[in-house]
């Protein structure tokens, strides 16, 4: 089948037309099984695991369904929800979610700073090492031409270092 | 004299009058051939998007508004309870929190650091966000039919060396 489709859009070349075969392909791809939350529950749980709050893993991931569950829930129907409109319902871009990993280096040109900018904070915000992200960006493309719709925020390892000289 | 004149005129005007007409004949099959590549292309124009930018912007607001609140949540959880000293934790989970955020921060979420630990649960559930976002939508097919639109989307067209080898 994948061969098939290979040749068939091998000679298109415009957005427009990758945008429809993108939308038919994942309309008609049916998810193999909805995500039901436990992988993140266990996730979510390891990390509390780290944290000494709990000594066995099923009573944490209990605790996260408990503390958790319904919002996890929520999330996984907005993020099925926001996949089936970026990848079906948007035909002149692409648009992805924008994370970024641990590691990166900070750049204020595509993303936020959690506790400020160069002008609101002592020591700047640039060259700063990303320790994770807290909130999703958006990434709108056309061809090789990339545009941040939303900026993800990120707060810097510095940050988790002082975290008592912070508001 | 004035007969033959006229006759010549006449023939001129007919001449001139069959010109034009076969350029007429030319521009009528142009015209036919142009509506009928316009009509077989119609297929592949692209609509108008049916969700504006603002409202996906609003999607991932609305997202990030419930990564928050679960945040929140888990805090009330971990935050309330008194660390467990000893607690075992098998090395699979471990190298995979550390695989999640690095050495620097899992250091940090060990030690209790509250904005660690809260980041450590956003990012986690961001994550979560981005895998389930990434991909066509499960199944075996899902991640090549991914990568060929990838490829599409960047280059155009499809790479022969990204061919499967017979």
């Amino acid at each position: 089948m994948c061969s098939a489709a290979k040749l068939t859009i091998a000679s298109i070349e415009s957005q427009a037309v990758a945008s429809r075969w993108r939308t038919l392909t994942k309309r008609y791809t049916p998810r193999q099984e909805p995500p039901q939350g436990e992988e993140i529950i266990g996730t979510l749980a390891l990390i509390l695991m780290i944290t000494r709050t709990f000594s066995d893993l099923s009573e944490a991931m209990e605790s996260v369904g408990i503390g958790a569950g319904t919002e996890i829930k929520a999330i996984i129907e907005a993020t099925l929800r926001f996949d089936d409109v970026i990848k079906t319902k948007i035909a002149s871009s692409d648009m992805s979610v924008y994370v970024v990993p641990p590691g990166a280096t900070f750049t204020g040109e595509t993303m936020v700073d959690e506790f400020g900018t160069d002008e609101t904070r002592e020591g700047g915000g640039e060259r700063g090492i990303v320790a994770g992200t807290m909130e999703i960006g958006l990434v709108q493309r056309v061809g090789n031409v990339e545009k941040v719709l939303r900026k993800p925020k990120v707060i810097l390892e510095r940050d988790l270092l002082e975290p008592e000289g912070k508001e | 004299m004035k007969l033959l004149t006229k006759l010549n005129e006449l023939r001129t005007a007919f001449a001139h009058a069959q010109t034009l007409s076969a350029r007429l004949s030319e521009r009528d099959k142009l015209l036919s051939e142009r509506t009928t590549e316009l009509s077989a292309a119609q297929a592949f124009l692209t609509r108008v998007d049916a969700v504006s930018e603002a409202e996906v912007v609003g999607m991932v607001e609305n997202l990030n508004t419930l990564i928050s609140s679960a945040s929140g949540a888990l805090s009330v959880t971990w935050d309330q309870r008194e660390p467990v000293p000893g607690t075992p934790v098998d090395e699979g989970g471990l190298k995979r929190i550390r695989d999640y955020f690095g050495d620097s921060m899992f250091g940090e979420v060990a030690a209790r650091n509250p904005v660690a630990v809260t980041l450590a649960v956003e990012t986690c559930l961001v994550q979560f966000v981005e895998k389930l976002t990434s991909g066509w939508g499960g199944g075996a097919a899902a991640g090549v039919l991914g990568e060929i639109y990838r490829m599409i989307s960047t280059n155009g067209k499809v790479d022969a060396c990204a061919r499967p080898q017979s």
